[in-house]
This record gives structure tokens, sequence and C-alpha cells, in this order.
């Protein structure tokens, strides 16, 4: 018997002075790039890994929050506080139904493949798309993925 | 995959810990059962100009460092865990430490970083400040050095954490597993679930016709999970026994809407429905329902057209968060102690505040405790993002 298989991974980078800072640009962005070429894919169950999703968003609405005061914040920005904002999203884009997993750390993105693959050799899913969103470190944000399969993909 | 309590591949729990509000897990498990309520007016929070005042927040753990409070939290609750489990506060150091693994789940991670981050304008490590910073702490705590995970799952963390936990164990990767989530209180979520009108102007009342939105707590719930072949030799040796067998963790996604569930319930639904299927157990086998109940009209309304779908014949359902609030992050774990204790004692707790279930709902709310043959419980999550998860629990034979 063979293990889970892996699709051969796709990158894109995108400028991060390109992205607006609202909040969910990042994640709308990540989507868009994995629809065009993953929707209808029949992918099951989604697996990100990030080590910044959500956190300069986190800062970012504080930081309004203070200049208004607490009782007056736009809340538009909330939810892209959180880490797994942008899973969401391309939970919605790709309509994957089955499990959405966000891992989080410096090696999130190992670890988002490792599960999928874990969960695909258990049976949890058949079709698991992953994805490692993160800066670069050069002022772009790097996407990265693959699809991890219960059969050759 | 093995069944879910099948002599080989079993996942048990030997030990749990618990922070809340109310106190330690048994003081929760006490309070529960009275209907006690934790929250209270906070005037920290007026005189910042919060215009939700009401939480439900941890007073006999000390702030230290606000910055690692998660830590605190976490390290509490874990070392009352291994307590509970007969395992030594670094136990991972009398084993192969690369076999002991540690899951951690929490939407935020150290939030009063990220809040002095926005008002200083100094820059984020989030290594350090989101779940990887306390997972990696506990790793420490405890001597582990295998597999380590952090879950950014937001309000169904926890249980993200114990379900791969138990996955681990089961298929043999690790031979012990230490899991489950924590949530300092944030301010960052107070006012962000405040702005966006979700919070109650007094107390959570889920499931209940008055019911007027969520409260915001703070907590920590883990758990220690073995094999159930390694609980028989350490039974040998040291007072440990199986609480409760660890079941699949259903998961499913809306692909809906970035905050709110799809209103027929169908995708918290089809999480039930996977966590029963993969285990190999009937709805009707369910004799209770560890209930996500947030309190807020489109939740609860969601979570009960799901509890119809799946339980036709209807099942006993209630929610903690009138007693503790909403501890997101922590809040699937804390209700999974809940629930291996709830296993235990043959006890469902009630819904607090919750004593008048709305009836345009349709579910089976408990009001009262009552003793039950409880041969499996359901402990449901959901969460921002359309995550939904349902983690399978069971006595042990």
């Amino acid at each position: 018997m063979t293990g889970p298989s892996s699709s051969a991974a796709v990158t894109r980078l995108v400028d991060a002075s390109r992205l607006v800072a609202s909040g969910d640009a990042v994640a709308a962005w990540a989507a868009d790039v994995l629809a065009t070429v993953w929707a209808g894919a029949g992918l099951d169950a989604l697996y990100v890994g990030t080590s910044r999703g959500g956190a300069d968003e986190a800062v970012a609405f504080w930081s309004a929050a203070l200049a208004t005061g607490p009782a007056l914040a736009a809340p538009g920005a909330f939810p892209y506080t959180l880490a797994n904002a942008a899973a969401g999203r391309i939970c919605v884009a790709l309509d994957v139904r089955g499990p959405s997993v966000t891992l989080v750390g410096p090696a999130a993105r190992a670890h988002a493949l490792e599960a999928a693959r874990d969960d695909v050799a258990d049976g949890v899913c058949r079709r698991a798309l992953v994805v490692g969103l993160d800066p670069d470190g050069s002022g772009a944000w790097r996407l990265d993925a693959e699809v991890v399969s219960a059969a050759p993909a | 995959m093995s069944g879910v309590g099948g002599a080989v591949g079993g996942a048990v729990v030997t030990g749990y810990g618990a922070v809340t509000a109310l106190g330690d897990a048994g003081a929760t498990w006490d309070g529960v059962l009275v209907g006690r309520c934790a929250a209270r007016s906070w005037q920290d929070l007026a005189d910042e100009g919060f215009t939700a005042t009401t939480a439900c927040r941890v007073t006999h753990v000390p702030v230290g460092d606000p910055v690692r409070r998660g830590r605190d939290l976490a390290g509490r609750a874990v070392l009352d865990a291994l307590a509970s489990a007969g395992l030594a506060p670094d136990f991972a150091q009398d084993l192969d430490p690369s076999r002991v693994g540690v899951f951690v789940g929490t939407t935020m991670g150290e939030s009063a970083g990220f809040e002095l981050a926005g008002a200083s304008g100094v820059p984020v490590d989030p290594d350090e400040l989101s779940g990887w910073g306390i997972a990696t702490h506990v790793a420490r705590l405890v001597g582990a050095t295998g597999t380590t995970r952090a879950y950014g799952t937001a309000c169904a963390a926890g249980s993200y954490a114990i379900g791969a936990a138990a996955a681990a164990v089961r298929a043999g990767r690790l031979d012990v597993a230490v899991a489950g989530g924590v949530e300092p209180f944030s301010r960052i979520a107070m006012t962000g679930f405040s702005r966006m009108r979700a919070m109650t102007p007094d107390v959570c009342r889920p499931f209940t016709a008055g019911r007027r939105g969520m409260q915001i707590g703070e907590g920590a719930g883990f758990v220690v999970v073995e094999p159930e072949h390694r609980v028989a030799l350490r039974a040998s040796r040291a007072p440990v026994r199986s609480r409760a067998v660890v079941g699949p963790l259903g998961l499913a996604s809306d692909a809906h809407h970035p905050t709110s569930p799809r209103p027929d319930g169908s995708g918290m639904a089809a999480a039930m429905s996977a966590a029963l299927g993969r285990g190999g157990v009937l709805p009707t086998a369910v004799g209770w329902v560890s209930a996500h109940g947030t309190g807020t009209a489109q939740s609860d309304a969601a979570e009960a057209l799901a509890l119809r779908s799946v339980f036709p014949s209807g099942v006993p359902v209630s929610s903690v968060k009138g007693a503790i609030g909403h501890t997101m992050g922590a809040a699937s774990a804390i209700e999974t102690v809940l629930a291996v204790r709830a296993l235990e004692e043959g006890l469902a707790p009630p819904n607090v505040n919750g004593t008048e279930p709305d009836p345009g709902l349709g579910i089976d709310v408990v009001v009262r405790p009552y003793a039950a043959d409880l041969r499996w419980v359901l402990n449901c999550a959901y969460a921002f993002g359309g995550l939904d998860s349902a983690l399978l629990l069971g006595r042990v034979a």
C-alpha cells in the first residue's frame, strides 16, 4: 500500500505594498490565486500553515481602537485578526466543505503538510490542499500550495 | 482507522486540568452543576472606555507579566492534568521525550502582546505571541521533544488540538500527548465582538428566547491522552486510570461567510455526522451534547437546526458558556474536560442561565443536572472562518 501523494507545488509572490491594508487583502489575494489553479478540483480539505497570519491585523486593529476608543472601533477588520481568516476565504473560493485546519508557528507550512498527509492516510479526507502563506522577508507575501491525495495526484 | 473503543489503537484521557473564572476543573464542574455564573462587571474596562464591561475573567491565577498570561493559564491547567494522570511535571524526561507530543489551540495567543504592540508601535514576533509560543512553553514544561503543534483555529481550536493528539496516539505516532486550549483575556476580542454587536449587555443565556449575545471569558483546559495499553502498564506502578475514550474529531467547513455560520446549520451537522460516522456510533447512542451554545441568536438557531438534523429523536443538550463565558480558543478544551467529568460521573450538567429554553429551537435543553447512562458524548465547537467541529468522547468500558 502506498501513502498519500503530493502534486507539484505552486508558488506565487505578491509585493506586500500592493495589498491594501484592509485586513482581508492577503486572504483575498490567496483565495484568488488558488481559485485560478484549483477551482472545481474536488478538494475536500484545506491545511494552511502561517506564522504571520492575523498578527499585523491584530496590531493594526488595536492601534486603531486606541485612537478612536474601544467603543468606536471599526469592527470590519476584527475577523482578520485571526490566523484562520485566510483559510475561511479560501474555503469559500474553492468550496471546500471538509476539514479546514490552520497551524501557526515558524514551521507551520511543514506542519500543515504533515497534518494533511496524516489525515489523508487516516481516511479523514481524500484530496487536501496544503497552503503556506507568509511574508518572505523581502517585502513580498509568498504563497506555496500543493495537493495531497489518497491516490496519485 | 480502528474502532474508537477497540483494544488496539484506542486513545484515552488519563488526566485533565482546567482554569476558568469559576476556578479549577473541580470548582468549574461544581459551579456549573449549581448554575453558578462567573460574569461580573470590571471597572478597568469601564475606565478604558469599553461599552461592554462584563466578562468572566480568572482571578485565582494572578496576572504576572500580561504578555505571558496565556503561558501562565496553560501551565496551571497542564500541571493539574499531569497530576490527575499520575505524572510528574517533567514526566517526558522519564520516557522517550521524542514520543511525547504537545498540541495547543488558541484564537489569538498572547493577546496582550499584540495590544502592547498596537499601543507602542514595537514590532511583534508572531511566533512568540501566537499559540506556537505557548505550545513550546508547554513542551519545555513537560520535557517533551516530540510533535509540537499550534492550532490557530479560533473558537474551535481546543477541540482541534485534542482531536489531533488523539489521532496521533491512536495511530501509534506518539506514546503520550498533552493537548488542550488556552485563551487569556483579550481586549482585542472584547472590542471586536462588542463592535460586531455580538455581546450580551448582561449575562449569556444560551438557547433561551431571551438570549442577547455572547460573553467573553478566559481560561485553559488540557488533557493527557495515552493509548489504552500504556495505561494498563502504568496502572501497576501509579494511580492512573482511563477516564474517557477519545473518539474521532469530525471537521467541516461552512465555505459560506467570514463570521456567520450557514443559517441551516448544515456545516455543523456535517461535523457531527463525521465524528459519529467515523466512530461507528449511532446518534441514538449519544447521551448528551456539549453544545457550542454561545448565546447569540444566529449561532444558537443554526446549531439547533443541526442538532435536529443529526438527532431526529432528540438528545439532551447544554452549554456551559452561561457559567464561564466564551473562552474562545480554550472553550472546547474546557468543555472536553467537563465532558470527561460528565462521563465519569454519569451526570449531564445544566445550561447555566438557560433554564427557560427557547421553544422555537425545538431541542431538548438540559435545565438541571440529571443522572444519565452516558455512553457517548459529543462536544461541539464552531468558529469564525466557517469552522465546524465535533469531538466524540466515550465512557471507558
